[in-house]
């Protein structure tokens, strides 16, 4: 029997993944365990290892291809084994279904693109499919944690509750274009298309989600930072002849709202749907502008750890978010983001709460302006501006004041980070 | 002649399903001149396995009848006793035997009926006991229900239980065509509660031994007790298994397994014979033929009897068919989505 060869779920919220590349090509013998071929889930890529010893054969999934989890990408064949196509082989997916439409432009027709909840590529028992249907989910949106990544009821039931899954595509037009290159096109604007890729088509997936299901509301603030930045200028120079790395702005930042969560740790919580789950640690997203898109590493029960440690780790995360060798569970899982555009001249923004998180802070640049002083004269000082967003069903308006205030404090007066 | 004079029933009483049989049979000779039992060593001898008893004594030879060591004679024969009018109830010693008689059974008893027009019919009753489990090796351990169920014109039927025994032999007597029994030789001791007097069960209908809501077990003959047996074992780590006994295999009761199958959404299929082309294929495809597949949470599991005919060795004998660990262990990865 030859060994078929899956694409396997790499990644907890993974419905599908991207080829990236291929090791081994047609023809060629693998050993078990040997890296077959590279996977890009929405935020890193893994190498995943050949599940047996053979010669690959029937690889119907080449570089560039979205691959629904379970599928099959190949086959591989024992020394001896007769080389016959097994049934079963052969990629369909959404893509190849939504691209076939696309290019087919002579029909105004309208159809339906790639029905997902019929693709064959998918692996989900008649019942899952039943249910999917009825709820109006979308199968390719949905992990399956049956064996070889086959879908079952309650993977579709539980995707429905969490809010995870995503309807099926609507019904368009053949040839039908996007309203911006429609416009362009009646204009005779000229344009270049760039196709979506996967990070890029993530992003926008759950950031709409956010924008559109979470209830955001904003707190401001300004902070004075002249005493951090002093206290930043003195423990780099008690670095300078060490081979420690100096700390940022951004590092102290990072242990400040750990701290604040410590001390106010009705807001380290997230929504869940009929209930709300409260974090036992501070666990603070690190947004990271990388190629093509960002990602948020996170610094794991940041409020225990003191801030060189944070700064490191900070380092190392967003180096090798930059490569694309994170593990998920190295960019999942955090309970509160923060975002830093201050390194832009940016003065003030407000960020989009990063689900299933529910407060994200975004940070300006520190700039000298006049404050009054004690005695209501002028005084120069450092003032940053930051803006806190909050998931109002977790968050009140109170709950987000009080953790703001002692925010500030923790920066205004920043000695006390130095202890943890 | 007369038909048959129905006694009310009156308290049940426990009673083994030999004895449960054998009371069927009395009351069908007492009640009905027309009934006779042929068979090898069923007079005197009382039957290879006891279900007999004294009959001979109460009915006389002429209605009792021992028959030769030819089963393909003997069989012709009690084809020809139902043309006439009589209802032959004919007793195979082992239901290995059937082979024997084939031609009889599918040929003439399966087929008369529709060759003359549906004139006549034959009211015909076999029984056969079946299966392992007593260590009389490959020649007389076989489960070959599923051969006979294969041929039109046949009711195929394997109760499970003393009650169910009487009542569908008692069934089987009413029907005016050829009705196979299938009794397992290790269920001949086993009791259970049976009421007096005359009643039937039907012919064609199952019966939902054990409500569940998790997995359905559909299982035949002894499998129905060792499926219950696991179903006990399941629901001590949270499974609720629902057994059902099939009772009749020829014709199936469809609607009593898709009815299941909507409820639980996971399907098991337990039977003694050999797994490969029997029982158990025939109810999988039938679900998955049916509005039943789109309530199928999970792949539909066989267990059956390996492929090898059945050993002399008690262990190895037991290791061919199906045993209370199996259907748990087999379940258990089923619900829990490894299989």
């Amino acid at each position: 029997m030859p060994i078929e060869v899956i694409l396997p779920k790499v990644d907890m919220d993974m419905s599908s993944g991207t080829i990236a590349s291929w090791y081994k090509s047609e023809g060629e013998m693998v050993e078990e365990g040997e890296a077959l071929f590279d996977i890009e889930t929405d935020k890193a890529t893994m190498e995943v290892e050949s599940p047996g010893t053979g010669t690959l054969h029937f690889v119907s999934a080449k570089e560039g291809d979205i691959v629904p989890i379970g599928q099959s990408v190949a086959w591989l064949f024992a020394e001896g084994e007769e080389v016959v196509e097994p049934a079963g082989s052969g990629v369909s997916t959404a893509d190849t279904v939504q691209a076939a439409a696309v290019e087919s432009d002579t029909t105004e027709e309208p159809i339906v693109v790639g029905s997902p909840v019929f693709l064959s590529g998918t692996r989900a028992t008649p019942l899952a499919r039943r249910v999917a249907k009825k709820l109006n989910i979308d199968l390719q949106s949905v992990g399956g944690s049956g064996p070889r990544g086959r879908i079952v009821r309650s993977d579709v039931e539980k995707a429905a509750k969490s809010g995870t899954a995503s309807p099926p595509p609507q019904t368009i037009t053949v040839g039908g274009k996007t309203g911006a290159q429609k416009t362009a096109d009646e204009l005779g604007l000229a344009y270049t298309k760039v196709p979506v890729d996967r990070m890029r088509s993530i992003i926008a997936a759950r950031l709409t989600e956010s924008k559109s299901t979470v209830p955001h509301f904003y707190l401001n603030a300004d902070l004075q930072i002249d005493k951090l930045l002093e206290m930043r200028v003195q423990i780099n120079l008690a670095l300078q002849n060490t081979d420690a790395k100096k700390i940022s702005v951004n590092d102290l930042l990072v242990k400040a709202c750990a701290a604040a969560l410590k001390t106010v740790p009705e807001a380290n919580a997230s929504w869940d749907g009929d209930s709300i789950i409260k974090f036992d640690d501070a666990h603070i997203s690190v947004a990271v502008s990388i190629d093509g898109g960002l990602i948020t590493p996170v610094v794991r029960n940041a409020q225990k750890k003191d801030i060189q440690t944070i700064s490191s780790e900070i380092a190392d995360l967003a180096a090798r978010a930059k490569t694309g060798k994170l593990g998920s569970k190295e960019y999942q899982g955090g309970s509160f983001s923060i975002s830093n555009l201050g390194m832009f001249g940016v003065k003030s923004f407000n960020a989009i709460i990063n689900p299933p998180e529910s407060m994200i802070l975004a940070v300006g640049q520190g700039a000298a302006q006049f404050v009054p002083d004690n005695e209501g004269n002028p005084k120069l000082a450092t003032v940053m501006s930051v803006t806190l967003s909050c998931d109002h069903r977790v968050v009140d308006g109170a709950l987000g004041a009080v953790w703001l205030k002692k925010f500030k404090e923790l920066i205004e007066n920043p000695t006390s980070l130095m202890l943890n | 002649m007369n038909a048959p004079v129905k006694d009310l029933g009156t308290e049940p009483v426990e009673m083994s399903y030999s004895e449960a049989i054998k009371d069927a049979l009395d009351i069908a000779l007492r009640t009905d001149e027309r009934v006779i039992l042929m068979g090898e060593d069923i007079g005197v001898y009382g039957g290879a396995f006891q279900v007999t008893g004294d009959l001979v004594h109460t009915y006389g030879e002429d209605r009792v009848m021992d028959t030769p060591i030819s089963e393909l004679g003997a069989a012709g024969v009690a084809v020809g006793a139902a043309l006439t009018g009589l209802r032959p109830i004919f007793e195979f010693q082992f239901s290995d035997f059937a082979t024997l008689a084939m031609e009889q059974i599918v040929n003439q008893a399966a087929k008369v009926r529709y060759m003359l027009g549906g004139d006549v019919s034959v009211p015909l009753v076999m029984r056969f006991p079946a299966g392992s489990g007593t260590g009389a090796a490959a020649q007389h351990s076989q489960s070959l229900e599923a051969w006979l169920a294969h041929v039109p014109g046949l009711k195929v039927i394997q109760p499970t239980t003393p009650h169910d025994a009487k009542g569908m032999l008692l069934a089987a007597l009413e029907d005016p065509d050829p009705v196979m029994i299938f009794e397992h030789k290790l269920l001949y001791k086993t009791k259970g509660m049976v009421p007096q007097g005359h009643y039937t069960v039907p012919i064609g209908k199952a019966h939902v031994a054990r409500p569940g809501t998790d997995v359905t077990i559909v299982a035949t003959s002894i499998m129905v007790h060792k499926s219950l047996a696991a179903a006990e074992e399941l629901a001590a780590v949270g499974i609720s298994a629902e057994v059902i006994d099939l009772r009749t295999i020829r014709p199936i009761d469809r609607e009593t397994v898709f009815t299941s199958v909507e409820k639980t959404s996971r399907l098991v299929c337990v039977y003694e014979a050999v797994k490969t082309l029997g029982i158990g294929a025939e109810i999988s495809a039938m679900v998955a033929e049916s509005h039943a597949f789109d309530f199928l949470d999970a792949p539909i599991l066989r267990l059956g009897g390996t492929d090898n005919p059945m050993p002399y060795n008690p262990e190895l004998e037991k290791a061919s068919v199906p045993q209370v660990e199996d259907i748990v262990s087999n379940v258990i990865n089923l619900v829990k989505g490894k299989i």
